[in-house]
């Protein structure tokens, strides 16, 4: 494992050997950060940034869910964020989004918690309960953080839900729970599990069609986490090309027959561009934490979530320099994928503001998956809110970083190339 | 001697083309074997396949007693590896390239400074050993490069064309540590297209050619293929049509085999001393401008001709 070690430790060497590429990599996030708080207008102090978003909130439901969902709204984490109100008719909550005093309005209709968490007492119903989130059509960044959060919310209560219920399940089937004590409420459990890929769990927007001008925004909060994971996969990508540049120069050759296993080599060199690619991102929330006050949340979570953020990239860009002939090639492509996947994760556009199909194809993304763990952490999500991501990252890199070091091994040693 | 290395029956394919065709040779402990043969011939892949670089398409060798299909690691530490290339890291020094594949060779701490240090000063670089690489001169690298295959004091050393593109100082100070080496036991495998090379090195040379070995043993066993033949070597003009003159020769009697190579002439003759005025006159009524005359006693060069009827060069 020493081995791996040293070369990593070689390839770091290296880099800070090459001024300009040193100056690149640890200046850059610097000059991304300024840029894009110079775009934002977070160089004038007066801008209070995204903040106090008005949201008319109408708990029709008034049960455990739907009163869960108006704690989150009104917490002390989103305080800041949202600026919640709370009003019994619906129609006149559209009332305030029409007249500009709010950027949405949010219906948690009458039997929201009963069609997540049914009641034993009452006949299983198919009808399709959602939240109708009213929106004015034009605040597409505060709509967006709105989206994030109840998207979030509905996230963790299926998550549970589907928990209970195969829990509930297993009980049964193992006798640890009498099925004639619970006939009708297993029954619901049974027909839950049946269609537990029914949208019946989720929200709709209704959205007015008159233009109204946006409110005071500060983009560097909702972009500086698609931003900063656009120039992570950017650079990683691009960074395998010194894969290639070492097989032209013949060093590569050189380490593959030396006694050191290609497996090795492979991952030494990886190591040296997760270690690269995991400081950029890391200077580059030091950098707009300290310089623009930006909140990124539980701090084990953020830098948890950019090591497998990073992880996943070095699988993509490792699997690009596997299939790709020349630095030019991997220098080409490095770009696309990084400027697809910055587009689909956010870097430009929240993903909220996305379609669902979109949304759903940028899940092939670190970015896509590493911008939903920034949003919950700056949302006040810890790490453990962010078990699903992880592992999706996770098992991306590693699935990508296998392929890789397949493809690489098989090439190498037929000679193909 | 026991043989360190014996390869028995190698060929490799890339798709249509066979870079190695049914090569087999061995090499003994302590002897310095030459891989002779123009660029292209197989050399690179044979030494490629025998570091285990490359997966044999068929055939096996045994290093050290490993073999290359099934114990790639223990072939690996038996071996040192020159490449024709400079296959260093321009932005490191000299010591810390050395240190680098010094570690990567299971070489740590004090044995493997030490090691640095000999090998070193054995190419004479100590004094420039912390500048950057990309400051040396080009035999000043190839040196380096060499160093860096001698660190783990391997058995048997693999030099892949080591004096390509170098000044004449540089290559003579090359091929004294070769001969250095094999003095102090190494055994080595050396590549080359230079026949004098070969010639001042070697034990033993396989002759290499569109990836057969078409010819193996010692310098004398190879040039008595060739019979008593001589072989004469005429300069002529640039401009003159030699394809025109050498059809003319063509049958013409003392002259058994002839070829060009750029402004040259070379012929096989079975008595030079007998044949070369007729043949001068030939060439010259030939309308051949003459430069230079040369008879070469049999050498690697004639070998090669011989065999292949091509010259050795590029």
């Amino acid at each position: 494992m020493r081995k791996i070690w040293y070369i990593t430790q070689k390839d770091l060497l290296l880099i800070v050997r090459d001024p300009m590429a040193l100056v690149f990599y640890l200046l850059a996030p610097f000059l991304l950060t300024l840029g894009m708080a110079a775009i934002s207008g977070s160089f004038n102090s007066s801008d209070k940034g995204l903040s106090n978003i008005p949201l008319v909130i109408t708990n029709a439901d008034q049960d455990q869910l739907g009163d869960r969902l108006v704690t989150v709204l009104q917490s002390e984490e989103l305080n800041s964020l949202i600026y919640p109100v709370l009003i019994d008719d619906f129609e006149e909550a559209r009332r305030f989004v029409d007249q500009r005093k709010a950027v949405a309005a949010l219906l948690i209709p009458v039997g929201f918690t009963h069609s997540i968490i049914p009641d034993y007492r009452q006949p299983v119903s198919d009808e399709v309960v959602m939240l109708e989130l009213f929106t004015d059509g034009e605040s597409t960044y505060s709509i967006g953080v709105i989206r994030a959060i109840l998207e979030t919310f509905l996230n963790e209560v299926e998550s549970s839900r589907i928990t209970y219920s195969t829990a509930m399940i297993q009980f049964v089937n193992n006798g640890l729970i009498a099925a004639e004590d619970l006939p009708l409420f297993i029954a619901n459990l049974s027909s839950e599990m049946g269609t537990a890929g029914d949208p019946n769990i989720g929200y709709k927007i209704v959205s007015d069609e008159k233009v109204v001008e946006s409110n005071n925004l500060n983009f560097l909060a909702i972009m500086a986490p698609g931003m900063a994971l656009m120039f992570l996969m950017y650079n990683v990508t691009s960074a395998g090309v010194s894969f290639l540049i070492e097989r032209r120069n013949y060093t590569l050759q050189r380490n593959l027959v030396s006694p050191t296993p290609s497996l090795q080599i492979i991952i030494g060199k990886t190591f040296g561009i997760f270690l690269r690619g995991f400081l950029q991102v890391l200077i580059l929330i030091l950098a707009s934490t300290l310089l623009f006050g930006l909140n990124w949340g539980d701090w084990l979570g953020v830098v948890v979530l950019i090591a497998l953020a990073t992880y996943a990239a070095c699988g993509w860009g490792m699997f690009l320099t596997s299939i790709m002939k020349t630095p030019a090639q991997v220098t080409a492509a490095g770009t696309a994928v990084g400027l697809i996947f910055g587009m689909l994760g956010g870097g430009f556009l929240p993903m909220a503001t996305m379609p669902d199909w979109l949304q759903t194809v940028a899940r092939i993304s670190p970015n896509a998956w590493g911008s939903q763990g920034f949003i919950i952490l700056s949302s006040g999500g810890t790490l453990v809110n962010l078990r699903l991501i992880l592992l999706a990252l996770l098992a991306m890199g590693t699935v990508l970083l296998a392929m890789s070091s397949i493809f690489f091994r098989r090439i190498i040693l037929q000679g193909n190339h | 001697m026991s043989p360190i290395l014996q390869a028995h029956k190698l060929v490799k394919k890339f798709g249509g083309l066979t870079a190695v065709d049914d090569v087999s040779f061995d090499i003994r402990e302590g002897e310095i074997f030459s891989l002779l043969g123009p660029n292209g011939a197989g050399k690179t892949t044979t030494i490629s396949i025998l570091s285990t670089l490359l997966e044999p398409t068929s055939g096996d060798a045994l290093i050290n007693g490993h073999s290359i299909k099934n114990n790639t690691m223990g072939v690996r530490k038996s071996i040192g590896i020159v490449p024709q290339e400079i296959a260093l890291y321009d932005d490191l020094t000299a010591l810390e390239n050395l240190r680098y594949w010094g570690k990567l060779y299971d070489l740590n701490g004090p044995e493997l400074e030490q090691r640095v240090a000999e090998v070193l000063e054995q190419i004479g670089l100590t004094e420039r050993a912390t500048d950057r690489l990309k400051t040396y001169s080009g035999g000043m690298k190839r040196r380096v490069n060499i160093a860096a295959g001698l660190l783990h004091k391997p058995k048997l050393l693999f030099m892949d064309e080591p004096t390509v593109g170098i000044d004449p100082q540089s290559r003579r100070m090359i091929l004294d540590t070769v001969k250095q080496l094999n003095e102090q036991g190494m055994s080595i495998l050396y590549t080359t297209h230079y026949m004098e090379e070969a010639q001042e090195l070697s034990d033993r040379v396989g002759i290499i050619d569109q990836g057969k070995l078409i010819a193996i043993g010692t310098q004398a066993e190879l040039t008595l293929q060739v019979g008593e033949n001589d072989s004469i070597r005429i300069l002529t003009d640039p401009t003159d049509d030699l394809t025109a003159i050498t059809s003319r020769l063509q049958g013409f009697e003392g002259v058994s085999r002839v070829t060009v190579d750029e402004n040259a002439l070379t012929l096989i003759t079975p008595d030079a001393e007998s044949y070369l005025a007729p043949i001068i006159t030939h060439v010259s009524q030939a309308g051949a401008r003459i430069k230079s005359i040369e008879i070469v006693e049999p050498n690697l060069e004639t070998v090669f001709l011989h065999l292949t009827g091509r010259a050795l060069r590029d």
